[in-house]
């Protein structure tokens, strides 16, 4: 779709003079390719952070109590059932109450929050098929319960875990809502970067810059359906 | 004998020494990640109320005083009533109702196909949902402004003679949303389509209906919690839109988000911008809730 834009001297179309320049300077430009990285890094770093914190909760509310349950869960749904926009807002007020000023970990927190329910969500619905007898059965022939944890529960919910990590990965990259609100001055993701350049001028870097994206977002795509398939992003699940 | 043990009372068999350090750990592991979430989402979000309560003053820390001013303000005044909340109600539903026949359709079609070959639909889906949405609203940028893709071929076709204005319009940001929302319908519905099990659509057929009905009595009917999951997230996400008012709309489309946004970065007021906040939040769910009502109410009607 935009594919066929960026090829001119001016954004026009159709375009009058056909060049790859904008292409290479996309991938020169010192703030887009600073964006990039920031998003990627908070991507796989709340992404991380989110699966890790959700990994115990969810194999915790499987023997809690069920009203136990019901409300922790809830609670960690919170950030999904709050329109976003309205989270960040709050969550933007609260830090420069607290610490003045913006920062990466106020971003970072920010993406931990929202992307948290994914892998809690699927974790949770792959421990709800997991018979309790099989770990059982590890620690009666005398396994400890790290080593029961690490080679009995871990592979059998592998599934939910991976499936969650990239929910996790996908909604952070995408964010912009948080982005905008917390992010710091000085290191800006890239849609925050996009959004603020298109208000300024519109030039077809713009347009180079998001067919890079929109690359990377393919070849990730393709990774993940080569490594465990897209049935994860389909209703049912194939575990 | 070692059935009614319990857990961890087995583990104290297997490894005494270690009994309470994984207490203390399992215990830890589930509290810091609570305490994260009592900390960062409900402290900030009942701050938030309560600043919706408090105050504006320039250049100073809102006063709490547990006024309801900012609601009076807000609620009282027809211009933000038709200007935000009427706006940010129509277009969510609106775009819903486009997103859902758009997203069936395709929805449909890649269900439809054999196993095997939904893989690269699938994917171009997923794709455009991966991609920022920064960017998809960009391309439809590109392609709507008046020197864009769209009105030059309309010219050329003769089909309009001066250029359309979608951009910057309510149109613009309609169309924005709809684009954005596809995908969220169109992936729970593939799931819901293809678990329907082909043997009662050939035993439709094989009484006789046409395809048209078996489509209307036994595809559509089981896909109705598929319709209404894809719904219900298309409708918060959108009555929430921030975005793709602030790039379709070019600030003149105020939906509650947007309104939200400029009031607190713009002009600083966040207990006018946290009224909005709120507004938004339980407009959205008294929808949703009513939403849900009717819908229940209707397949008791349905079942009896």
């Amino acid at each position: 779709m935009i594919g066929a834009a960026l090829n001119a001297d001016e954004m026009a179309f159709p375009p009058r003079t056909v060049t790859l320049r904008w292409f290479v300077e996309a991938l020169q430009d010192h703030n887009f390719k600073l964006g990039a990285s920031v998003s990627f890094a908070l991507a796989v770093g709340s992404a991380t952070s989110a699966t890790l914190f959700a990994l115990p909760i969810s194999l915790a509310l499987r023997r809690a109590n069920p009203n136990v349950a019901r409300m922790l869960s809830l609670a960690f749904l919170g950030p999904l059932l709050v329109p976003t926009i309205i989270f960040a807002l709050a969550l933007y007020q609260t830090i420069m109450l607290l610490f003045g000023a913006t920062s990466l970990i106020s971003l970072f927190i920010g993406h931990v929050l929202i992307t948290m329910p994914f892998p809690l969500r699927t974790i949770a619905a792959v421990t709800e098929g997991l018979d309790p007898a099989l770990e059982d059965a590890a620690s009666s022939v005398g396994a400890g319960p790290l080593h029961t944890f690490v080679h009995v529960t871990l592979p059998l919910i592998k599934p939910g875990i991976l499936a969650g990590f990239l929910f996790a990965i996908i909604t952070s990259w995408n964010d912009f809502s948080i982005s905008i609100f917390l992010s710091p001055a000085e290191f800006k993701p890239l849609p925050v970067q996009i959004y603020e350049y298109l208000l300024y001028q519109y030039r077809p870097v713009i347009a180079a810059v998001s067919v890079w994206t929109m690359v990377g977002s393919v070849i990730v795509i393709y990774l993940i359906d080569k490594l465990v398939g897209l049935n994860v992003f389909v209703g049912q699940r194939s575990s | 004998m070692s059935i009614t043990l319990l857990s961890s009372q087995k583990a104290e068999l297997a490894a005494p020494e270690k009994v309470v350090p994984w207490r203390l750990l399992s215990f830890g592991v589930v509290a810091a990640p609570l305490l994260f979430v009592l900390v960062f989402f409900f402290g900030p979000m009942i701050w938030l109320v309560l600043t919706s309560l408090s105050t504006y003053q320039i250049g100073s820390v809102p006063q709490l005083t547990f006024t309801i001013q900012n609601y009076v303000d807000y609620l009282g005044d027809p211009f933000y009533l038709v200007t935000s909340l009427w706006t940010t109600v129509r277009l969510a539903l609106i775009s819903t109702l486009f997103a859902l026949g758009i997203g069936y359709v395709i929805a449909y079609y890649i269900a439809e196909l054999p196993a095997n070959r939904r893989g690269f639909l699938t994917g171009l889906v997923v794709v455009s949902l991966a991609v920022n949405i920064i960017i998809r609203i960009f391309g439809l940028n590109v392609l709507l402004m008046n020197n864009g893709l769209l009105n030059p071929s309309l010219l050329w076709l003769g089909v309009v003679d001066r250029p359309l204005r979608i951009m910057y319009t309510e149109t613009g940001v309609l169309i924005g949303l709809v684009q954005i929302a596809v995908p969220y319908v169109v992936l729970p519905l593939i799931g819901v389509l293809a678990a329907i099990d082909p043997a009662l659509k050939e035993a439709a057929a094989s009484v006789g209906a046409s395809p048209m009905r078996t489509f209307w009595n036994v595809t559509f009917p089981l896909s109705i919690p598929g319709i209404i999951a894809g719904s219900l997230i298309v409708f918060t996400l959108n009555a929430a839109a921030f975005a793709i008012p602030a790039m379709m709309g070019g600030g003149r489309v105020r939906m509650m988000g947007m309104l939200a946004y400029q009031q607190a970065s713009i002009n600083g007021n966040f207990p006018f911008a946290a009224t909005v906040g709120i507004c938004l939040f339980a407009m959205s769910l008294i929808i949703t809730v009513v939403y849900l009502y009717v819908v229940n109410h209707k397949f008791k009607a349905l079942r009896s």
